[in-house]
């Protein structure tokens, strides 16, 4: 079976969502885009094994995900040292409300391990089910539930929003207020 | 009727279950946003990467690989 231009828009469609999400595992563009070439080159190769009907959004971004931690394994060091000096230079941004920084998520983001990273953007912004999370990162859903929930706690903390504001459906002593407030 | 009932109730139940075996990544059961402040900075975030123009060298492997792929077609 030979490719069809069809595949190719798709893929092209896909592209936007899967620079997000390298951008957001990485912290860099020009990594996070070697990482979508290397997914493209291998949805391509291997088109005949992805299941026609099945979701191709959710397909493609397994390949990325894989090709990050096998670059991961592969350049341990080299990561390792660019992890170092990005940590050294990010500062916690002050408590600030109403007003935040992207740059700021980018580096809050850089903070959390990479378990907890992947699940809450592929949850909280890549718009994955927690089904559809646990089988890209290939773990039970309630690991994928909990690692949103240890994540979404370390963001809120270290972006400094206030607990309520990003509570989901937890109850805080002054939860009715905020909800009435919303 | 009680006999019914129990019918209704299993058919019920194995629809449920059917829904959930043939998910895989099909049926989408009601996205677990994460609300709030931080659901909408997440979502800035990641749209504003999403936003940014598609890299020339992205497109030009794919136009390359879909010409390679009419070629071998061809011949």
């Amino acid at each position: 079976m030979s490719n069809s231009p069809e595949f190719a828009d798709q893929l092209i469609a896909a592209i936007p969502g899967l620079r997000a999400f390298g951008v957001s595992l990485t912290s860099k563009a020009d990594r996070a885009d070697d990482l979508v070439q290397e997914t493209l080159l291998k949805a391509w190769k291997h088109h005949d094994s992805f299941e026609p009907g099945t979701n191709l959004k959710a397909w493609l971004y397994t390949i990325l995900r894989n090709e990050f931690y096998s670059q991961i394994r592969k350049r341990k060091r080299e990561v390792e040292d660019a992890d170092g000096a990005y940590a050294g230079r990010v500062a916690v941004p002050p408590a600030q409300h109403g007003h935040l920084d992207l740059s700021d998520m980018k580096a809050a983001l850089a903070q959390l391990p990479e378990e907890q990273r992947e699940a809450i953007i592929l949850v909280g912004a890549s718009g994955f089910s927690y089904e559809e999370a646990a089988e890209i990162c290939r773990v039970a859903v309630g690991t994928i539930k909990s690692r949103v929930s240890r994540a979404r706690m370390r963001l809120t903390q270290v972006l400094a929003i206030a607990p309520d504001e990003a509570a989901d459906g937890e109850t805080f002593d002054d939860g009715a207020s905020v909800r009435s407030a919303a | 009727m009680a006999d019914n009932q129990d019918d209704k109730r299993k058919s019920g139940k194995n629809s449920k279950a059917k829904d959930k075996t043939m998910n895989g990544f099909q049926i989408r059961p009601p996205a677990p946003a994460i609300h709030g402040m931080l659901g909408e900075k997440l979502k800035a975030f990641y749209a504003e990467v999403a936003n940014e123009p598609i890299p020339e060298r992205l497109t030009a492997l794919l136009a390359k690989l879909e010409a390679q792929s009419a070629k071998k077609q061809q011949s």
